[in-house]
């Protein structure tokens, strides 16, 4: 099997290869939009827009994830870019959730060739990765990565489409008005101000924006009304509820022991959390024991939902810093609390600000679908080596944070999930710092500090070599998984440098 | 507390052997100081691992010194030196807080019922498998000991009924497994026991299981099980403990059962008093409502308040709640600490009285401090 470490030098339709580890210069100032107040009827239809923006074909146009499983905008977009006849298109787009299936034709009839994105799953991988239909290897970039490649103009948006819930006559667009309601529009303000031109796609028009003002009217050239852009009840598909499986609330207990044990959770600290079942259930821990303790900390940021929004709520943070809202309710406190705070990527995650939100962070919490014996993990492709994940910020908030955490089931049916090798890095091991599983917690060698600070604790830690053993005694051990020899994915961190690459199969 | 050791082999006669047992061990260490040590070593350490086997010890410290003992006096010097060691123990037995129930039929559970830490998993052939299913469960049962072990935790297998026709195949894949705890479920008359215990020393000859070793969990769940509950503990010395089933009872009686539980006061009140009186343990009724976690823990300290601290449960997130509500207070935790303390200075391990803060102490006084120690400690 071809495993990852050997990168070539360069990837056709990709360019020179900088490896992960080695220094990379970059640091171009890509134009931002002046503040330009132009006086003309910008609500037009969408073949219209896309006509006065100059689409033609090879250009690269953008999209927000925000309304996640729910976006109904780029399927309706793309169709009218083909009936217009363009193609051969590089799609820039914050992630790609399996509702986007829908772009599969335009995969196959070289409409889009190229892809940059933070995840790729469903049909879509399944196309990429078994039917080679791109011209050139889809880039994988962390949510950070993708702000610092528009900047150092790696990619130039000619045409960012803008997904807004709510949008005055003049442009002025927010996230959180309007039936389709889905929050902050973190990833969105970037496009709008990197793009040569916008065009703001909404379902609720309104005469004058009366609140909030996410990105202003001198980002947007054209404003499109549409019928729908996506559907409420799949925006916030996220779970809102603790879960109640044992297995679940064993690890967030034995994640949250540690974090207490370790004495990390006391005032001002500064936490995230991704959105899974796991993680969820450690803050519900933490929240127990913050209140109990009488501990308030600074902030909670990424992705937040309608749990920390209540912990808000009670002060048990200052602020939250929201880059993309999980559910209504959050939605609703990021409307009615001054705390909660819509944040874009870029001061969310962008490299180059050396003051960044994930820089600034005491503890993340993430999962991972493997982890190797270095501590790299693989949040992209499953343990067969489907694509079927996303970088999101996991590598941003690991290289962040001061304590990086992977909670993961030690195993998923039969399948082991520490290995010797991940099948793609996703998420550098020098990176993470603990593992912690129902069998038990083990910190990486590298964190001699972290080792010394639990050698007189009564917690148990234990080598990850003696976990994978444990394990693999009631799995055995796997077979090899053959991949081919074609690149179709390349996996950037967020300074350009690339840690991995992904084959077909 | 071991007798002092003899560390020359010149102490010890030609072919005998000096056996000294530590029972208050954590893990297994045999020291064998030997004048046959390069030829023999290896066969005296399995003469001893024998009988450790066979005396179902796990943690002990074992010292040997040996002047050419045949295999026959190493194990007959070991077993004296253990039972020795056990009459003048003065520790407790571990308590058997919480029995976790996992459907046998279930091989999802054999591998992570252990992670949650209960101090026993009950594996049910019972109730929790249909009887299309039975075949099945006993075949998952018997392959899953094969090749699994449960981290020392305590495995008891809760068998179908003496009258159903299940009986017979559930005792001989338990026995096969290497299981060594039966529950009995809805026990009523004596004669099942009788009869049952028979069946059992039948199995063990056959699966070549030492006479006696399989253990008996006595089910009450109905009030002629209730009412004969002493013929039922007398009819076979393998009684080891009762358990209680609410569901059954209360169907008996006609009445629901309630959360505040009135209605079963006596039957729980009556069976931990006879278990009591026959040095034997009490394993109380399963909480149904998983959800209820609040009714969960009012329901335990309850069941405290009566003398009872043991339970079955049907939830793996029942069994933190349960052991967090049987925690000794730090109270009684320094008290009992203190009375051990004084015993040990005193060495009244074979009799005697003691004061602690002028309070007379003797042995049973002894043995409730560390029964609260070992439900203190995790």
């Amino acid at each position: 099997m071809i495993k990852s470490n050997t990168l070539p030098e360069y990837i056709e339709g990709y360019g020179r290869v900088i490896p992960f580890g080695e220094e990379v210069i970059k640091h171009k100032k890509a134009n931002i939009k002046k503040a330009i107040i132009e006086n003309y009827n910008k609500v037009v239809p969408l073949e219209k827009a896309i006509v006065k923006t100059g689409l033609q074909s090879g250009m690269t146009v953008s999209f927000h994830h925000h309304l996640r499983n729910g976006d109904c905008v780029m399927a309706q977009v793309f169709s009218e870019i083909q009936k217009m006849g363009i193609n051969d298109l590089t799609l820039c787009v914050s992630s790609l959730s399996k509702t986007h299936d829908s772009l599969l034709e335009y995969f196959k009839n070289g409409t889009i060739t190229k892809v940059y994105t933070t995840g790729l799953r469903s049909q879509l991988g399944h196309e990429v990765q078994n039917n080679f239909t791109l011209k050139s290897p889809v880039v994988f970039m962390t949510h950070g990565g993708r702000v610092r490649a528009i900047q150092d103009e790696d990619i130039v948006i000619d045409i960012a489409f803008i997904a807004a819930s709510c949008c005055d006559r003049k442009g002025n667009l927010n996230g959180v008005n309007g039936p389709s309601a889905f929050g902050s529009m973190g990833y969105g303000i970037i496009d709008a101000t990197y793009a040569k031109k916008s065009i703001a796609i909404t379902d609720f028009l309104i005469e004058k924006m009366e609140n909030r003002i996410s990105i202003p009217d001198t980002m947007i050239d054209y404003i499109v009304k549409v019928d729908n852009i996506g559907d409420p009840s799949l925006i916030s598909t996220k779970s809102t509820r603790v879960s109640n499986s044992p297995m679940t609330l064993l690890i967030a207990k034995n994640a949250a022991d540690f974090l207490i044990t370790g004495d990390f959770i006391k005032n001002n600290f500064t936490f995230q959390a991704g959105s899974g079942g796991i993680s969820l259930a450690v803050v519900a821990f933490l929240q127990k024991f913050m209140i109990t303790n009488n501990i308030q900390g600074r902030f909670a940021s990424g992705g937040i939902t309608k749990h920390l929004t209540e912990m808000l709520k009670e002060n048990l943070f200052k602020s939250l810093y929201d880059v993309q809202t999980f559910s209504a309710q959050a939605v609703e406190s990021l409307k009615q609390n001054k705390n909660h705070i819509e944040m874009s990527a870029g001061a969310y995650a962008n490299p180059y600000n050396e003051d960044n939100i994930s820089k600034q962070l005491d503890i993340m919490i993430l999962s991972a679908t493997e982890i190797d014996l270095d501590f790299n993990i693989n949040s992209l492709t499953g343990s067969t080596g489907v694509l079927m994940g996303a970088l999101g910020g996991a590598p941003d908030t690991a290289s962040g944070s001061k304590l990086t955490v992977v909670v993961t089931p030690s195993m998923r049916t039969r399948i082991p999930i520490i290995v010797d090798r991940v099948n793609t890095i996703s998420t550098p091991g020098k990176y993470i710092d603990v593992l912690v599983t129902e069998r038990g917690i083990c910190i990486n060698p590298k964190r001699k500090d972290l080792t010394q600070l639990f050698s007189n604790k009564k917690l148990e830690i234990i080598q990850i070599e003696q976990l994978k053993e444990e394990v693999q005694k009631l799995t055995g051990v796997p077979s090899d998984i053959h991949a081919g020899e074609k690149i179709v994915g390349v996996v950037e961190f967020n300074d350009g440098s690339v840690v991995d690459v992904i084959r077909g199969s | 507390m071991e007798s002092k050791s003899v560390q020359n082999i010149s102490d010890v006669k030609k072919s005998d052997v000096k056996v000294t047992v530590d029972l208050n061990f954590s893990g297994l260490e045999i020291e064998i100081v030997s004048s046959v040590k390069p030829l023999f070593e290896s066969q005296i350490n399995n003469a001893v691992l024998a009988v450790l086997k066979e005396e179902n010890i796990q943690n002990a410290k074992i010292s040997i010194v040996d002047n050419g003992a045949l295999d026959f006096a190493i194990r007959a010097r070991t077993k004296t030196a253990i039972q020795r060691a056990r009459s003048t123990d003065l520790s407790v037995k571990k308590p058997i807080r919480s029995m976790l129930f996992c459907p046998a039929n279930n091989p999802k559970f054999y591998h992570t019922s252990p992670y949650y830490k209960p101090d026993c998993i009950i594996f049910d052939l019972e109730d929790s498998v249909p009887i299309d299913d039975k075949d099945a469960a006993r075949n998952m049962l018997s392959e899953a000991f094969k090749s699994l072990d449960f981290d020392g935790i305590e495995i008891y297998v809760r068998v179908n009924s003496f009258k159903s026709p299940f009986f017979d195949d559930d005792i001989y894949t338990t026995i096969n497994a290497g299981i060594k705890n039966i529950r009995i479920p809805m026990c009523e008359h004596e004669s099942e026991i009788i009869e049952a215990d028979k069946k059992i020393s039948e199995i063990e000859k056959i699966c070549n299981v030492k006479l006696g070793t399989t253990k008996i969990q006595i089910g009450v769940e109905t009030p002629l099980g209730l009412l004969n509950i002493q013929s039922l503990i007398n009819a076979s010395d393998r009684v080891i403990s009762i358990s209680f089933g609410a569901e059954d009872y209360t169907a008996c009686l006609g009445v629901e059962r309630t959360k505040n539980g009135d209605e079963i006061l006596h039957a729980r009140s009556t069976l931990v008093n006879v278990a009591s009186a026959y040095n034997i343990e009490f394993t109380d009724a399963v909480w149904k409502d998983i959800n209820d976690q609040e009714g969960f823990v009012n329901e335990t300290n309850k069941m405290k308040s009566l003398g009872i601290f043991s339970k079955s449960l049907i939830h793996p997130s029942q069994i933190e709640l349960l052991h967090d509500a049987l925690k000794p207070t730090d109270q009684q935790i320094s008290n009992a600490t203190k009375i051990i303390n004084a015993s040990q200075k005193a060495n009244i391990s074979s009799g005697g009285v003691i004061a602690v803060d002028g309070n007379m102490v003797d042995m049973p006084v002894i043995k409730r401090a560390r029964k609260i120690i070992n439900l203190a400690d995790d």
